[in-house]
């Protein structure tokens, strides 16, 4: 009788049962991986930059570090979205473009891949296909309101009126506090010629949001149209001279901390400083540095941040380094000369700012320098001259035009030359709220409450939020 | 100096007809209307300079430090220099900006022997510049001998050249004053003042020069040229006022010129607002455009915030480069078109009633620019049906993402855009390689070369070689030419021109002195499809009451002189 082991064994009824459920549960077990293995996200290959080599070093080193965190973690659409990310905010529309489609596939759900996707084929640029695919994720995604605002954007960029007026008429459904709604409504009438049309659009807009520069620039056009010139001209002054203004979302808020190109931070720190932030400015330059060390332009401006900081002896430091290189540089003498100001300097601060009017003479910032350096000397006269040198450089600047009404009213008493200066500034640019700011002021001061009333009331309209507002009204309320 | 027997002027209400001069034996000339043209067929056929003889070489000077003019260079002018009825042409060199290997421009003229051949005359003609960086030319008759002179722009001194009518030129630069010695890009003959003289008015760019050159990057980093904005340096125009004696004065702050500045590219001239006073429309790059009204009284005033044409429609500047003051819709209203830079798209600025509107529409002037570059333009009936065409010459400013030329990262395909109604245009595809292939086009001038009738075209390439593009449309209707004299037998200009023929009417506007550092056939072209002949023609006169010609045969170049015609009701 062969024994068990050698001889196959016949299956009884019980163990065919089991062998058939640890089958068929192996069969699942194969259908349930296989099918977690299709829904994971592909393993896709990261996008790299078409030229590494060629790109600025801190870029290379942001991307770089980006792309890591991607091949840690490849089926991670957020990282990868990420990347995408920089690559569009530094310009890098091409790889941008190929990594947002790499998001769509592992996150189909994901409208903003879509969105973004669409956007690096639009800066190609291919407004046709970027506008087709706007229009298949609207139908994909009909509450999703950034994609009706860019339907309706890039169909005005094409001259499709038709599809932009349904898409900002949706977009203004899904958002009705979104100023671009409206404002796009308004530029369909205007665009077909129904200025008339057009104008509640607009003013809608504005009740959304006062500081939509665009939607005043399409409103001035419509009040021209319509014969209000007077009104069109300071709706077009508010509004010119703007840039694009795409409505954000939930990535393109974050695209500026990914901006590694040197002239986007010198631009973001002087707007940054502007805004009172210096502090976060030098975080900025700083982080710039390491990779920049002898840039003249960067190191200037952490001259300017230090001396909004108020570390003005900082810089002086960074300027004699890019000074010594370049003895003709003309910003950083600026910088310095401001700086020696703020030190006290003020002699030593003219002999820079007029060496620097001297090696440059037509850069308004050389003269207006020079003013400041004057001013600080109480050699107020001269100060006025040099601003004068100053505007001829820079003719159609208005607010040159302010600091010089300011400059022969409050420093020359020279109420009348003042007057005549603020009037040539509003006629450069009728919104110019510290302009008005100092005409009503002016006029208060030399009796004339009528004017200065009616100053104000112009103030009201061109910037009715304005701290130049406020402290009119101040003014002429005082007894 | 050769005057042609061929020309029969006929006097009397009809004007003067001519046969074109010299017509060219290899194509046939002026075939008879036929359908139009399929968009496969080649437009436009590039004469090899072997053949042409139109052998100029432009050189930027590019040494690879990205100095800014070396973006910019390249203008070409088309000059009847002995009024032999044949379009002469000059080209105008860039020459060197690095001070470490300096060369002056070598700027050439070619004198036109007809047959679509040239031969150098730079030497005999004395139009030699012996420093300076070379940008355009304005071609027009300042002396009012009726010889056409020449102005050549600079980064430097700019050089004024009296056309001495046996084949040379005088320069009279320093006798005139109109040196500028600025970075000077288009200029415009133009009789501002109605005095008779034809005034000159000079676009310049920014105040540059090497020592405040900077380092500019894009496409992540990669060195390049820079933006204009990055040197804060805009530049004023100058307006010069003819005296009558040869000599020119200042008159740029007189004017109120002086009082805005800007990134001059391009300039256009005409009575934009209507008030029979000649105005000037400066195309920015990245800066509002300028148009300056005239005021009648020697006076201008920046009026472009308010009439809508500085800036897009949603206030943003665009980057202007060359500009045409041409009525797309033709309707009777000069608009403006200005060719930009790659993603902003060509603006057409309609002219309604002196305020403009920024125009965008699926079939427009403006559709299909948006991926490229665009700098010389011409709108003209290439095709003779009655519909004027567009021809935009394209080439970056700043690197690209793709690069269809492997030699030459700025180099990109010029475009052709076939008019398909009034204010209607569709973008030729495959209408031959020649007008198609990359290149870094800047300067353009229009006219017709070879006398046969169709509008030519010759295109400056920066760094590269002048191209000849000869019109070959196979399918072309008739046409006809019209040169626009004063009394005195001079050139007319910024007349505005109706034409009725075919139960249609077209409008044009005599100002060769447009696009981008360049200067046209100063003779109206029209084409009249399967007309027999223009039934009447009006011309409103810049400084003589409106007149009515005509019927005006098809087929011929007519002269029009101001006083030979019947009156026409003003309009």
């Amino acid at each position: 009788m062969p024994s068990p082991a050698s001889q196959p064994r016949t299956p009884t009824p019980s163990r065919r049962r089991i062998h058939g459920l640890l089958g068929a549960l192996a069969a699942a077990a194969l259908v349930a991986v296989t099918l977690h293995l299709a829904r994971r996200p592909p393993l896709l290959p990261v996008v790299a930059p078409a030229r590494p080599e060629s790109l600025d070093p801190q870029l290379r080193d942001h991307l770089q570090r980006l792309a890591s965190l991607v091949a840690d973690s490849p089926r991670d659409p957020a990282r990868r979205a990420t990347l995408a990310l920089a690559f569009a905010a530094n310009g890098l529309w091409p790889e941008a473009r190929q990594a947002f489609l790499d998001v769509v596939r592992m996150a189909p759900d994901e409208p903003l891949a879509r969105l973004h996707a669409a956007v690096a084929l639009q800066e190609k640029p291919d407004d046709q296909a970027a506008l087709a695919e706007f229009e298949a994720l609207a139908r994909d995604f009909p509450n999703f309101a950034p994609a009706w605002y860019r339907v309706g954007e890039a169909a005005l960029r094409l001259g499709n009126l038709t599809n932009a007026e349904s898409a900002f008429s949706r977009l203004s459904q899904l958002a009705p506090q979104e100023w671009r709604g409206p404002a796009g409504l308004g530029e369909v009438r205007l665009r077909a010629g129904k200025p008339g049309e057009a104008l509640p659009f607009l003013e809608r807009a504005l009740a959304i949001d006062r500081s939509a520069r665009p939607a005043h620039f399409l409103l001035g056009q419509a009040l021209r149209a319509v014969g209000r010139t007077n009104e069109a001209r300071i709706a077009l002054a508010l509004g010119a001279a703007t840039t694009r203004h795409p409505m954000p979302d939930g990535w393109s808020e974050r695209a500026p901390e990914h901006m590694k190109l040197l002239p986007d931070q010198l631009a973001q720190a002087d707007e940054l400083g502007r805004m009172g932030r210096p502090d976060l400015a030098l975080q900025l330059l700083q982080g710039a540095l390491k990779f920049h060390p002898d840039h003249p332009g960067l190191l200037n401006q952490l001259a300017v941040a230090s001396n909004r900081a108020g570390r003005p002896q900082q810089g002086l430091a960074l300027l004699d380094a890019v000074l010594a290189k370049d003895p003709k540089a003309v910003a950083p003498r600026i910088t310095r000369s401001h700086a020696l100001v703020l030190l006290g300097r003020a002699e030593d601060a003219l002999a820079e700012a007029r060496r620097a009017a001297t090696d440059s003479p037509r850069t308004a910032q050389a003269h207006l320098a020079v003013a400041n350096a004057l001013l600080a000397l109480e050699r107020d006269a001269e100060a006025a001259q040099a601003l004068r040198l100053a505007l001829d450089a820079d003719p159609a600047n208005a607010d040159i035009h302010v600091e010089l009404a300011s400059v022969l009213w409050r420093n020359l008493s020279d109420a009348p030359a003042a007057v005549e200066v603020l009037s040539k500034a509003l006629q450069l640019n009728p919104a110019l709220a510290s302009a008005h700011l100092q005409l009503g002021l002016l006029q208060q001061h030399v009796g004339d409450i009528a004017a200065a009333r009616a100053t104000l009331a112009s103030l009201e309209i061109v910037a009715p939020q304005s701290p130049e507002l406020r402290e009119l009204r101040q003014a002429i309320a005082r007894p | 100096m050769r005057r042609l027997a061929s020309i029969a002027t006929l006097a009397g209400l009809l004007g003067a007809s001519c046969r074109p001069p010299h017509p060219d034996p290899v194509t046939p000339p002026s075939p008879p209307p036929a359908a139009r043209s399929a968009t496969a067929e080649p437009w436009f056929q590039r004469v090899p300079p072997s053949v042409s003889g139109l052998d100029f070489q432009h050189s930027a000077g590019t040494t690879g430090k990205f100095l800014m003019p070396e973006m910019e260079t390249g203008g070409v002018g088309l000059i009847d220099l002995d009024k032999d009825g044949l379009l002469d042409v000059l080209c105008v060199d860039g020459g060197s900006v690095d001070p470490d290997i300096p060369r002056a421009p070598s700027h050439r003229l070619f004198h036109n022997l007809g047959n679509a051949r040239f031969e150098d005359v730079t030497r005999k003609a004395a139009v030699v510049i012996p420093s300076g960086f070379g940008m355009g030319c304005a071609i027009g008759d300042f002396d009012g001998d009726t010889w056409p002179d020449i102005y050549v722009t600079q980064l430097g001194s700019n050089h004024l050249f009296r056309n001495r009518h046996d084949g040379t030129f005088e320069d009279v630069t320093e006798k005139a004053g109109v040196a500028v010695n600025s970075w000077s890009t288009s200029a415009a003959f133009v009789d501002f003042d109605a005095d008779g003289h034809l005034d000159l008015f000079v676009v310049n760019y920014i105040r540059w020069s090497p020592a405040i050159e900077m380092q500019c990057f894009s496409h992540g980093g990669r060195r390049d040229y820079c933006s204009p904005v990055n040197y804060h340096a805009p530049a004023p125009t100058v307006l010069f006022r003819n005296r009558g004696d040869g000599t020119f004065e200042d008159v740029t702050a007189r004017a109120g010129l002086d009082r805005a500045y800007g990134n001059g590219f391009g300039v256009a001239t005409g009575d934009f607002d209507g008030n029979g006073h000649l105005d000037f429309y400066v195309a920015n790059d990245a800066m509002p455009n300028q148009l300056w009204l005239n005021q009648g009284n020697g006076r201008f005033i920046d009026d472009a915030p308010l009439r809508g044409c500085a800036l897009n429609a949603l206030g943003i500047p665009r980057a202007g480069m060359g500009v045409v003051a041409f009525d797309v819709h033709q309707r009777g209203a000069l608009d403006l078109f200005v060719t930009h830079l790659v993603g902003e798209g060509n603006g057409l600025f309609l002219n309604q009633a002196g305020n403009f509107l920024d125009v965008v529409t699926p079939d427009g002037p403006m559709a299909g620019s948006s991926p490229y570059t665009g700098f010389g333009l011409a709108f003209a009936d290439f095709d003779h049906d009655a519909l004027p065409d567009l021809y935009v010459a394209n080439g970056r400013v700043r690197l690209g993402a793709d690069q269809p030329d492997p030699n030459d990262p700025y180099a990109e395909a010029s475009t052709l855009h076939r008019g398909t109604g009034p204010g209607r245009f569709t973008v030729v595809a495959g209408a031959g390689e020649t007008n198609h292939a990359p290149g870094v086009a800047r300067g353009l001038a229009a006219g017709d070369l070879d006398n046969d009738g169709a509008i030519d075209l010759v295109v400056m390439q920066r760094n590269g070689p002048v191209r000849f593009l000869r019109n070959v449309a196979v399918a072309r209707g008739r046409w006809l030419m019209l040169q626009l004299q004063d009394p005195a037998g001079r050139e007319a200009r910024n007349a505005m021109v109706s034409l009725h023929a075919g139960g249609s009417v077209q409008w044009r506007q005599s100002s060769p002195n447009e696009g981008y550092c360049s200067s046209n056939d100063p003779r109206l072209h029209f084409g009249i499809g399967n007309a027999q002949q223009a039934d009447r023609v009006v011309v409103r006169w810049a400084r003589h009451a409106p007149e009515e010609f005509g019927p005006l045969e098809a087929q011929r170049i007519h002269i029009l002189r101001a006083g030979t015609g019947r009156p026409a009701p003003k309009y």
